[in-house]
Formats: structure tokens, sequence, C-alpha cells
């Protein structure tokens, strides 16, 4: 083919000074590396693909998070709570302004003083308290499931393992509500002290009876008792421990916080809760005095609850990634719209890098909402996606899994055993990787790491914090109005975003760790190569002074015959 | 969330960091090693390469269907521009420490200023970098 070269170098010319400035066109990648050529900047898919270059078996992964988590020392949902907890009293705090009274109101007690009678007895009155829609507190209907339910109560509630007509007792603020709504009053002098939730969870005991009075006690047959047990006296709202000899002595007591009464029952959309805090703990205690602040009472009561704890964060994980929940509990279509709105959301929180929300984080276009509708229809008909197109169906035999992970009576080494099955039964973690499923594997471990946000931001909206955001907007004067699950997301935003801000640099912190232990051979290696590198160039360069002038030859006879003319002839 | 940013830059400094600089060759060596060298070609560095390319699998000589093998003429092409650059633009720009010529100087005068020959009893390293 013909070639001008000064045409071509010319053309040539210009075409590398169009480079040069920056308006070449864009390069198409075909790399198969998803973070080189995806627009979100989200780290968990950067590690992943760093993660499936240096060949990380995924299983690492899922065991090093659940690790974490169930760790009975220093677990990573503990830290999560206690950031949380300081995060929600802020911002509560941050509801009062200057302006505004933060004492608590009288008619928010169940009972206040008023003064004294004629015969110097202090007077109460009781006050209206607040009632609150059961729907506005608990969008995702936890509250409708049973602690008793063989399959799926250990997932909801913890400490639930008590008789029927006792779970008030329960340390988990949930299943003590759901006594509330499912048991109610039904003797006004008998049943209100098991309305009462107080500061049982840091204490060690519970309380095994409950008398009006010490005569009642007295009264009884003291032998049905045994020394240790704990006695609640409702007249005199105190705890008395029985000694051997069968008598009484006081405890210190349990601090009463909130009563909770159910006031309808016709369906559970219209039902009502009606809530009191409790004025002998909040309330003034001489005339003229003062009832304490809104804000000991959330110190109070952040204390009282524990909002993760782990079994039930666990069973619940699996629970959602084998879609075996929304099944169990015949959630309907609404309901898991609601929940897919917040996977949507969490995965919206997850993709940013920005530090403030911006509104449309709560709106949907209508390529994202027609995808949550036919994700929720998926769902709703008891399969799930696996990765990419893959549809996974419910199983029968998942639960009845998870319960025994939840179940309190196994050791956390019995668990690991049961994680481990399950996950490798689901396709979440599998035996032998080739790499040809690495990059699957990723997949549905990003899957996996979604749903762990998806059970931490419903336990962030579950009913035990929702009542006491709803009292302190209540107390500060704001609007309580919940239309839509929007409503109790966005307004909650703040403090749940920085919940999962803070578990979702956790999890970057453990995967870093995974990346650096795996990366660290490689890099000693590499070092130590170049080290040889170095140590061979200044060989070579010292062969080289060495090897100058050397002139190789072979043994031939002309070469021979060369020295032999070299050598001096002898004269004859 | 965590920057994007941040894991990228510590991960790249735990790479980067065995990186150590060059210790430098003592200048016997140097002095050696470079009186004896033939300098650069950069025909030979490009025969080098195409002489290698084996072994990574690329293919030597033409194509299968017959046609010219583009690959080792844009290998000669890169090597040249890469040495001419090298050799007309690239300059190196050299300091010697300070206190590191060591002088041995003779002179002689009858009352009066003193002229000194000196020359460098020892060879002496310099530090440089090439723009």
């Amino acid at each position: 083919m013909a070639y001008d070269p000064i045409t071509a170098n010319i053309l040539g010319n210009i075409e590398s000074v169009r480079i040069m400035s920056e308006d070449y066109p864009v390069m198409l990648t075909s790399n198969s590396i998803g973070s080189m050529v995806q627009t979100n900047r989200a780290t968990f898919n950067l590690m992943f693909d760093i993660m499936s270059l240096i060949g990380i078996d995924p299983n690492v992964i899922v065991d090093k998070v659940l690790e974490n988590i169930s760790d009975e020392d220093s677990s990573l949902l503990d830290k999560i709570e206690e950031i949380f907890k300081n995060v929600l009293a802020l911002n509560l705090k941050g509801l009062f302004s200057c302006s505004l009274n933060p004492f608590i109101p009288d008619n928010l007690l169940d009972y206040y003083l008023i003064g004294k009678d004629t015969n110097n007895i202090s007077e109460y009155l009781s006050g209206e308290g607040i009632t609150i829609k059961l729907t506005d507190i608990d969008v995702i209907n936890s509250l409708k499931i049973s602690p008793f339910d063989k399959k799926i109560g250990s997932l909801y509630y913890f400490d639930n393992n008590y008789p029927q007509n006792e779970i008030y007792k329960s340390k988990d603020f949930n299943a003590f509500l759901w006594y509330v709504i499912n048991k109610g009053k039904s003797n006004q002098n008998e049943n209100e002290a098991k309305l009462l939730w107080n500061n049982r969870y840091n204490k060690n005991y519970v309380v095994n009876y409950i008398f009006n009075s010490q005569n009642d006690y007295n009264n009884s047959n003291k032998n049905d008792y045994n020394e240790g047990e704990i006695v609640y006296i409702f007249n005199e709202s105190k705890y008395y421990k029985i000694n051997s000899n069968k008598e009484l002595i006081l405890e210190p007591s349990y601090k009463n916080i909130i009563k909770c009464e159910f006031l309808e029952r016709n369906n559970f959309d219209s039902n009502l809760l009606k809530i009191n805090i409790c004025g002998s703990s909040y309330g003034k205690e001489v005339e003229g005095g003062i009832n304490k602040t809104i804000f000991d009472f959330n110190a109070d009561v952040l204390n009282s609850i524990k909002i993760f704890e782990k079994r039930t964060f666990i069973g619940r994980l699996i629970g959602e990634l084998t879609n075996s929940l929304p099944v169990e509990l015949n959630l309907s279509i609404d309901n898991i719209i609601n929940k897919e709105k917040i996977r949507f959301i969490v995965n919206k929180v997850l993709d940013t890098e920005e530090t403030t929300i911006p509104d449309c984080f709560f709106e949907f276009s209508n390529e994202e909402y027609d995808k949550l509708i036919e994700e929720s229809e998926l769902k709703h008909a008891g399969l799930y996606k696996q990765t990419g197109d893959t549809l996974g169906a419910y199983r029968q035999g998942d639960l009845e899994q998870l319960t025994n992970i939840s179940s309190e009576n196994a050791s956390l080494q019995e668990d690991k055993i049961i994680i481990d099955k399950t996950l490798y039964d689901l396709g979440i973690t599998q035996k032998n990787n080739s790499s040809a499923n690495t990059r699957v594997s990723f997949e549905i471990l990003s899957n996996f790491l979604e749903n762990i946000f998806i059970v931490l931001f419903e336990a962030l909206i579950s009913p035990k914090i929702q009542v006491l955001i709803f009292i302190n907007h209540y107390v500060a004067g704001k609007n309580t109005k919940i239309n839509s699950i929007n409503d109790i997301i966005q307004s909650n935003f703040n403090t749940i975003y920085n919940c999962l801000n803070e578990f979702a640099n956790s999890i970057d912190d453990i995967l870093f760790n995974i990346i650096m232990d795996a990366l660290t051979p490689y890099i000693n290696k590499y070092g130590k190569m170049l080290n040889v590198e170095q140590l061979d160039t200044l060989r070579q360069l010292l062969m080289s002074i060495s090897n100058y002038g050397t002139v190789e030859t072979i043994d031939t006879p002309i070469n021979n015959k060369t020295r032999e003319r070299n050598t001096p002839i002898e004269k004859c | 969330m965590n920057n994007i940013l941040k894991i990228a830059n510590a991960l790249n400094q735990a790479i980067n960091k065995v990186r150590t600089p060059l210790d430098p060759l003592s200048p016997t060596i140097t002095l050696s090693c470079s009186s004896i060298r033939p300098g650069l070609s950069a025909k030979v560095i490009a025969s080098n390469i195409i002489k290698r390319q084996g072994e990574a699998g690329a293919p030597i000589g033409d194509n299968i269907d017959g046609t010219r093998n583009i690959s080792e003429a844009m290998e000669v092409i890169r090597i040249e521009e890469i040495l001419k650059a090298l050799q007309f633009d690239g300059k190196i720009e050299i300091t010697i420490p300070a206190g590191s010529i060591k002088c041995y100087g003779v002179g002689e005068s009858p009352v009066g200023p003193i002229t000194i020959e000196a020359t460098n009893i020892e060879p002496v390293s310099g530090q440089g970098i090439i723009r």
C-alpha cells in the first residue's frame, strides 16, 4: 500500500495533540472488573473486586462478619447499639430548643401529685397519657408475631422462654408490648403491675410473684415459695426477696418507666396503645415541685432496652436471605412493598458518599418503582432473587433451622455449624470455589451484606424505639401524624443514617483487614523480588567487568594451526 | 461511608512501601562499568524484545493471513522514540555532595600567594536525576 510519509506525519501529529489535550473519545473498557466501569463509588464493590482478584474465598468473609457479630465479649452489634443510643439521645435533645419546656407534662404521667387533703394525705390525679396507633409505631407489623410461635417467635423476640401469661416479665420491650396488646387488662388491680415497663434489662432477677400487699403474702401458703425468689408488692410499688425463713427482705427497686395499656381490639389497623410515663419515678415529689425532664426519661428508656440481640439478629438475617419470613408471616403485598422500600433506601445509602441525605432518597423514579413492585410480587409468591436472574424458592425446612440458631439453649459452636450448613444450602458459601464462580459468589456476598443492613434498619424502626420517639415528639409539640412508611423513615433518617454509616465503616474495617491479611504475603514476596532484582543487577555489572576482554575460542584444527604459526620457529 | 479514596490510598501505600531507595553504587564499580559500555541502541533493544515475545505467547513473524506483523513494527517505532527522547531531550542533573571531593595539592611560591594544582585522589559519586 502506498504510504506518504509527509501526510502521515502531519495527520499523526494532529491526532497526538488532540489526544494529549484530553479530547480523546470515551474509551470503553472490555475489562470484566465491575468497579472500574460502574458509576457509583460504593466501597463494598471495590473491596469485593480486590478480593476476587487476590482469590479470597467468600466463605472467609461470611465467617468473619458472623464471628464479629456473635462475639460474646465485644460484638459488633454492641458497639453499634451504643453509638445508636448516643446519637438518638442527642437527636431527641435537638428537638427541644431553648424556648421549649423539657419537663414532662403532668397529663403524660400515670399519677401526679396535686396536693394534700385535709388529713395531710397526698392526693393524686391520673394523666391522660398519649394514644398511639399501633401501625404508626410498627410499620412492618412485627407485633403481630407471637413470641411463642415455634417457627419465628425467636426471630423477633429474645428472652421469650416464659409461660404464656408471664411474657410481660421478658427483658425484650417488644415481647412486653405484645403481652400488653394481647392479654390486656381483665382485672384492674392484679394486672396493672404487669403493664409497667421498668429497668429490668440491667437487673439480674425477674419478678416471680405479685401481691397487692404484704398481708396477702403473709396469708398465703409460704411452702409454695423458694428462697431467692422475687415478690412485687403492688400497693407499695416495691420489690422484696424471699429469704430462707420465707420472710420478705426489701430489694433495690426497679425504676418504673412506662405504663402501657391497650385500648381497642377491633382490627389490627385501628388498635390504639395508651402510654403513660410513671409518675412514681418522674413526677414531682412535693407539692410545688417540678417533674423530671424528658431527657432523664430518655436516658432511662435507652438504658432499659436492648435493640440488637445477637441470636435474633442472625436468625432474622438468614430469614431475610431465604425470604422465608414474608411467607411465614403471610405478609400482604403492601407490607412487602414497605419492606422493599426499606431495601431500596438502604441500597441508596450504601451507594452514596454524600454526608447529607438529599430528599430524593425517599422518592422513587418510575423505573425504580416498577422494579420495586416486581421484586415485591416475586417475594409474595415465595421466590427471591439469588443472583442475577437466578431465583430461589422458599423451603419449608429453612425456618426450622433458624429457630435452633435463635434458641438460647444452643451454644455458639452449635450455632456455627447450623449457620454454615444453612448458608451452604442457600448457595451463599460454596465448598469448591472455582474462579468461574468467584464473581457470582461475590454477588451473593453483596446480597448477604445488604440483608444485614436491612435487618439492622428494621431493628432501628421497631416499636421499642418508635414509642420513645413518639413521646418526645409529643412533648416537644411536633406533629406525630404518620401517613406512610416514608414519614417514619424520613423523620428518623438522620439518626438511622449515622448508625448505618458506622456499621458500614465497621464492615469496611473487617473487609480491609481480610484484604491486608491476604495481600501481605504477596507484598512481602514482591519486596523480596525487588531486592533480588537489585542484587542480580549488581552481580551482572560485576560479571560484565570480569568478563570484559575475555575471548572464547573453540578447539579446531584451524585454531591449532594458528597457534603453531605463532610459536617461534626454531632455527635448524 | 468510608471514602473509596481512603481505602485505595491505604492499599497503595502498603504496596509502595516495599520500594525502598536504591543503594548507591560504589564509584569504582560505576567507573569500571561505564567505561566498557557500548551505549544504547534502539535496534538492539527492539530486537531483544521481538526475540522474547514468544515467551508471552505473542506471534512471531508474519500473521497467519500473510500480512505483516504490525506489533513488531510498532515495537521498533516505540523503542526508537523512547530512546530518542532519552538521548536528545533527556537531561541528567548531577549534584556532588559537599565535602566528598578530597584534593591533594602541590604548589610553591616565594613570598606571596600560593598557586596550587589540585586533583581529586579518589573517585567520587554524585546523585543525579534525569529530566
